[in-house]
């Protein structure tokens, strides 16, 4: 930059003003220095997130502006609020302090959290107090004082993996002395019954691909599935190279039907048929259409003798000869709401054609949602089209773009947390001297010492004292949020680690701030399935007023616990990053791929792999199919599981040795307290609660607070109209949502999407107003099962009103401007 | 006591309120306003009619017998409160909060700030974490800026401009947020005070014009 020097401001008169007051000085110093600062970047950077990769565009060292990466097929509308995240008003800006733990010490008026006022102190201050604490409490309570099964989205990108790098800080820091979790919110109860029945978490496995769908599948049938909703979001780099697939799906005009009580964006995508099921009763109207495909000689008896175990052991529940009720479309009709003639049809359908079930995840975040799946491989089973083109079962085709081919290319490994490795998804350590199922957080804190089931083993939940959350929000995806309120103010000590001010962050007593992904370097996959590049996320900016990189924090953390040079090996941020690309290169040779050295890799920011035609044909379970003794599944025996040994063996009540329908503890048309069902579906505009707190959410609002759909019968009994206010409410705490009128949700069901940032009226109050829309207010916190212990996020019934009071204000997004 | 004969410049009070706004004084610093040059500072402080309010305020809560460690406690949490959170009980000092459409940090006034400072050829100190757009900065640009046109230097913009252009264009919601906050008021008074210090100033240039 050129410098007029006629303005240039001499080092003599710049210190004039100071020096010439004297004393004065000391009241009103001078701040400014002589000499302009660098010229600060301007240019674009590719980079990436869970919304998928894209170039940011700084100018003056400000970023300014988002595209899409050119080789991403359907970028998401979500890019905007990624910029957005990094110049919220709701960012953290400096170490924070709650009041009362900063006059008092730990366990200072826990009360207070969720309302006290916090201060500001310094880096070293809020580092001190950290890792006294973590010093304290692992002294005082054992090894089991600390909770630090830290658990969320995080962000994208394998070295400033913040649930990690605690976990690694406590390993090498403190010895390992922590209580972990095992699990996650999403398929908490899948992925603990699925290796039962199938072998594997089944959850997170790539699917028959969208091609083989095109070419083999008659009947497409989405089951509590919204692909075209989910799929905007990764867990690595979102590289959403299903969606042209749906595009040609579509066009084929084959049938696709959604079973869902609301009709979803993917619904209305493929123009599908429609089946508003009753909410929970998924299980019963599977059963249904099994009872029927036996009852009319439609199942594959040889399937089933040859591929699934234990069909024989299922049967006389199914024909209710061991307890009486014949599980017919009749008998279903009547739990979901769904007509018995139609269930009739669907199994002559299913039968006479190609049928691929593509399930969600929702119908397993229930009540007994272990019986989900379960049910839901029994029908694909009797079909007898697992294995075959286009047919069988899928768990996982609305996440992540599952079914997306996979190229061939080498696999990044990432910061380890110094726990043993575990088969299967990444958060699925086993590090920490304790562990618990993650969603069982409350009960815990509720019950220390009190046995718990999970999965066939007894345990004692620990006592935790400390809790250090990072990565994470869980005053958003825990369930029944009151409850949680109460429990948490039995811990003495809270630190969260994050760049925004979540309900989680205003629940800490020690605040620190990290930077957004996009003020450091990492590096990532594009494509959880499809694997289809690796990234170079680079720093867009300059981390933002005193926010420093996770891991940074971490490694002061361990350095202060006597560990840092076994926390950082040495290396630092770039050090770390190039030997994740240079161990993932090792394995191109094997492979027959050709990979760039580093320094190409990062001046080119991404590395494109090809995708093989035989990845284009790949079939799940084919494999198996073909020769089931050289090839067998996981399971004790080696075939699908109908009936398992193992399970009845646990001798659970609550979940029984073949799928089941149970009553739940609350539904529409069974136990309901309250008239209306919610649905806690994944938001259209977020990923869970991210970017909540962005510009995104100016595309759904309404008046402000998030969105409540209800249907119009419903509304127009309750004189709701479009845009409205309303209260939703129950037993377990009230929200204040906008109401969205419509026909695409059935009678007797609303929808608030999870994720809605938490905002009591009055915080730390229990029962206070949210005034913004946390669906987890109103739903129920238990476990799913004695099996699985998974979170039921869908489960509660609630009812609605008009609100007339005085609308308070929403304050959660801290943006003054709003005001 | 102070040995000076010249009158208070008034890029001393626009570094002043700078201080005040930048972060909460220390205990020691608030113990100095009792001091006899703190009380002369104050007293050439009220030549300036935009600034008698805050002086009075800082008078009156420095009088001997009030609780200084009190007072300073309570100034540390509003701080935090007012420019560390935001929210409801929130006033964040940045210039991009009230004139971007989104609201949000770091946007065009951040940028234009930056871009002056260049062309003086000023710089933020590396240990200050904060965007150009600060009204603390805003207010200390002011201050380089009157000291330079007293020494008759070619600037790129008068004191005046600047404040018409930079500072009043949101000032006035700043300070209006502010005064909706709670006790104490010091900030409040700071914020009025910075106010009402840049409309005399650029209702004399307007005279003098």
């Amino acid at each position: 930059m050129s410098i007029n020097t006629s303005t240039k401001l001499s080092r003599r008169s710049l210190l004039k003003g100071a020096t010439s007051l004297g004393v004065f000085s000391a009241f009103a110093p001078a701040l400014l220095h002589a000499g302009a600062a660098h010229a600060a970047t301007s240019g674009e950077v590719l980079s990436g997130s869970h919304w998928g990769a894209f170039y940011g565009t700084v100018e003056d060292g400000v970023w300014t502006k988002i595209r899409p990466w050119e080789q991403d097929p359907h970028p998401s509308e979500m890019l905007e609020g990624v910029m957005d995240s990094v110049y919220s008003p709701s960012r953290i800006k400096y170490p924070m302090v709650r009041k009362a733990y900063l006059e008092g010490g730990a366990g200072a008026n826990p009360e207070g959290r969720g309302n006290e006022e916090f201060v500001r102190v310094s880096w070293d201050q809020a580092l001190e107090l950290v890792t006294n604490e973590l010093k304290r409490v692992s002294d005082t309570y054992g090894p089991t004082g600390v909770y630090a099964g830290s658990y969320g989205w995080k962000s994208s990108g394998k070295l400033h993996n913040c649930q990690n790098l605690l976990r690694r800080a406590l390993n090498v820091g403190l010895e390992g002395k922590f209580v972990n979790s095992s699990g996650d919110y999403s398929t908490g109860a899948s992925q603990i019954i699925m290796p039962h029945v199938m072998g594997t978490l089944e959850v997170y496995e790539q699917q028959t691909v969208w091609p083989v769908l095109i070419e083999s599948t008659d009947v497409l049938v989405f089951w509590a599935a919204d692909p075209v909703k989910t799929n905007q979001i990764g867990w690595t780099v979102a590289d959403h190279d299903t969606y042209p697939y749906y595009e040609e799906f579509r066009k084929t005009g084959k049938k696709v039907i959604v079973i869902d009580p609301i009709r979803t964006e993917t619904a209305k995508f493929f123009d599908a048929e429609w089946i508003p099921i009753r909410p929970h009763t998924d299980v019963a109207m599977m059963l249904g259409i099994a009872h029927e495909l036996y009852a009319q000689g439609l199942h594959d008896a040889d399937f089933l003798d040859e591929y699934t175990a234990g069909f024989e052991d299922f049967l006389p529940y199914l024909t209710g000869e061991s307890d009486g009720v014949a599980k017919t479309p009749e008998w279903a009709a009547e739990i979901c709401e769904v007509p018995a003639e139609q269930i009739k049809e669907l199994a002559a359908l299913f039968a006479s054609n190609r049928t691929m079930l593509g399930s969600g995840w929702s119908i397993q975040r229930q009540h007994h949602g272990e019986q989900s799946h379960w049910m839901l491989v029994t029908l694909a089973s009797m079909l007898g089209q697992i294995g075959l083109p286009g047919g069988g079962f899928g768990l996982s085709y609305h996440y992540a773009n599952g079914g997306a081919p996979s190229a061939d290319s080498v696999v990044l490994p990432g910061i380890s947390d110094g726990g043993a490795a575990v088969e299967g998804a990444a958060w699925l350590t086993q590090a920490g001297a304790a562990s618990i199922p993650v969603s069982r957080i409350v009960e815990m804190l509720e019950r220390p010492g009190e046995e718990f089931d999970f999965n066939g083993t007894r345990t004692t939940f620990p006592e935790v004292k400390m809790v250090y959350w990072t990565g994470g929000n869980p005053f958003s995806h825990q369930q029944d949020r009151n409850r949680m309120v109460e429990a948490w103010q039995k811990l003495e000590t809270v630190v969260v680690q994050d760049f925004q001010w979540t309900a989680t962050a205003r629940f800490a007593d020690i605040v620190l701030p990290a930077t957004t992904s996009y003020e450091r370097n990492d590096i990532e996959h594009i494509g959880d399935y499809s694997l289809k590049a690796i990234l170079g996320m680079k720093k867009i900016v300059d981390p933002v007023f005193e926010s420093r990189t996770d891991f940074d924090i971490f490694t002061e953390i361990a350095t202060r616990l006597g560990a840092g040079d076994a926390f950082t090996e040495g290396k630092d941020e770039m050090g770390w990053i190039q030997g994740f690309y240079e161990d993932a290169a090792k394995q191109g040779p094997g492979k027959g791929i050709d990979v760039p050295s580093f320094d190409e890799f990062w001046d080119a920011g991404v590395v494109v792999f090809d995708i093989p035609e035989s990845s284009k044909q790949f079939v799940r379970y084919a494999d198996y199919r073909d020769d089931p003794l050289l090839e067998p599944l996981g399971t004790p025996t080696g075939k699908i599981e109908i009936f398992s040994r193992n399970i009845e063996k646990m001798g659970y009540d609550d979940c029984g040795p073949h799928p089941t329908w149970y009553e739940p503890e609350e539904r529409l048309g069974g136990n309901a307290p309250y008239p209306l069902h919610i649905d806690s579906a994944h938001p259209q505009f977020r990923l869970h609660s991210q970017l909540c707190g962005t510009v995104t959410r100016e595309k759904y609002v309404v008046g402000g607070r998030e969105p409540c759909m209800i249907n119009t019968q419903d509304a127009a009994a309750r004189g709701i109209a479009d845009g409205d206010t309303v209260r939703v409410f129950n037993d377990r705490g009230q929200v204040l949502v906008g109401a969205i009128v419509s026909d695409d949700i059935r009678p007797n069901v609303i929808r608030i999407f999870e994720g809605g940032w938490y905002d009591p009226v009055n915080g730390g109050e229990l029962g206070s107003l949210d005034a913004y829309g946390d669906v987890n207010c109103l739903t129920v916190g238990r476990g799913t099962s004695s099996l699985a212990q998974g979170n039921c996020g869908h489960t509660g019934m609630a009812e609605v009103e008009k609100y007339t009071g005085e609308l308070p204000e929403v304050n959660v997004f801290n943006a003054p401007a709003e005001g | 006591m102070a040995d000076r004969s010249e009158p208070l410049p008034r890029s001393a009070t626009y570094r002043w309120l700078a201080q005040l706004l930048l972060c909460p004084p220390t205990r020691p610093e608030l113990l100095a306003y009792r001091s006899d040059d703190g009380l002369r500072f104050l007293a050439e402080c009220t030549t300036f009619p935009a600034l008698k309010p805050l002086v009075q305020w800082i008078t009156d809560e420095m009088a001997e017998g009030q609780d200084l460690d009190a007072l300073h406690d309570r100034i540390v949490r509003a701080y935090s409160r007012i420019f560390d959170m935001g929210g409801k009980h929130g006033a964040l000092p940045y210039a991009s909060i009230y004139l971007s459409d989104s609201g949000r940090l770091f946007q065009q006034p951040a940028r234009d700030m930056a871009a002056l400072l260049q062309e003086l050829d000023m710089r933020l100190p590396t240990d200050l974490k904060e965007p150009p757009d600060h009204l603390a900065v805003q207010l200390q640009v002011m201050a380089e800026l009157l000291d330079r046109a007293d020494q008759g230097d070619d600037l790129p913009l008068t004191p005046s401009e600047f404040l018409d252009r930079y500072v009043l264009t949101w000032l006035p919601q700043f300070a209006h947020r502010c005064e909706q906050q709670r006790d104490p008021a010091l900030i409040a008074e700071t914020a009025r005070a910075a106010l009402a210090l840049g409309q005399d100033n650029a209702q004399a240039a307007q005279t003098a014009a």
